[in-house]
């Protein structure tokens, strides 16, 4: 089982001062073409494609969700169903790209799940990237529990044991 | 694996679990601010080339667009709480935040990770 991070996402009500700051301090380009405006759409840095999304009624700004790209999602999905039944699983808005399915973990930040064949994984995301001197390299979460949390990501997404500090 | 079980893992304030390029780190909530008292998303952070031609990169950003310059983190009421959550992140070396007060961090890039 594989499992890659590749995405992220947030919401704002400046896309364009935000899209403006991440490509020009960073270098982020951009990987998608958004279906309602083809000027605008998901930026990378050659791993993690960044949605800067449009803040609507009852979405807070900041950070909202990351996602996975994943080789095998059944085995996801059963892995969720069968070790944290709790779960709730949900299908991604259509026409948005890269968001196949929804689902949180224990702590409640919520991941796209997605997978190179399907569909919605469009442009950027299909290709494999590129390496460039700033990229994004750690996203922090907060838990009452990390061990829950990491015994999670380790369990159903393969995640191997980083650096413990 | 079994971070549950590892009484030394108990004892860390952050567990990292990583795909091998991005590393997701899990850190513990904790009453010292609003911020580091919630669940979920808490920043993001880049890894550089070099902290200090990135920090020049922030200053000529925010020269040019100046109503898009990123915010001082450790402005304001809370601004210095703040800054002394983002100071505990393992990994980050310089804090800010982006046009939008999302806080993000740098590191300096491994000179073996050289992109």
């Amino acid at each position: 089982m594989s499992a890659k991070i590749r995405h992220l996402a947030l919401y704002t009500e400046h896309q364009d001062e935000m899209v403006n700051f991440y490509q020009n301090v960073f270098g982020m380009k951009r990987i998608t073409r958004s279906f309602n405006d083809p000027n605008k759409g998901h930026i990378s840095d050659g791993v993690i494609g960044l949605a800067v999304l449009k803040r609507r009624p009852s979405f807070a700004a900041g950070l909202d969700h990351f996602g996975f790209e994943v080789d095998d999602v059944e085995n996801v999905l059963d892995r969720m169903k069968q070790k944290y039944p709790k779960t709730l699983v949900t299908k991604g808005l259509e026409q948005v790209a890269f968001a196949v399915f929804r689902s949180h973990e224990p702590a409640g930040a919520q991941f796209d799940i997605s997978w190179k064949e399907h569909p919605k994984v469009q442009e950027g995301y299909k290709d494999e990237g590129w390496k460039q001197p700033r990229q994004i390299n750690h996203i922090a979460i907060r838990a009452s529990e990390p061990e829950r949390v990491a015994e999670f990501y380790h369990e159903v997404f393969g995640l191997k044991e980083g650096k413990n500090f | 694996m079994r971070f549950s079980v590892s009484r030394k893992a108990k004892t860390f304030d952050t567990l990292c679990v990583t795909d091998g390029a991005v590393d997701l780190l899990i850190r513990r909530t904790t009453n010292h601010s609003y911020m580091s008292m919630r669940q979920g998303l808490d920043h993001f952070g880049f890894a550089v080339e070099s902290l200090e031609d990135a920090k020049r990169s922030l200053a000529e950003f925010a020269a040019s667009f100046p109503q898009a310059a990123p915010k001082d983190i450790a402005g304001g009421v809370f601004g210095h709480i703040t800054k002394e959550d983002m100071d505990g992140c393992r990994v980050g070396q310089y804090s800010l935040s982006d046009p939008d007060g999302i806080v993000l961090d740098l590191s300096q890039r491994e000179a073996s990770h050289s992109a």
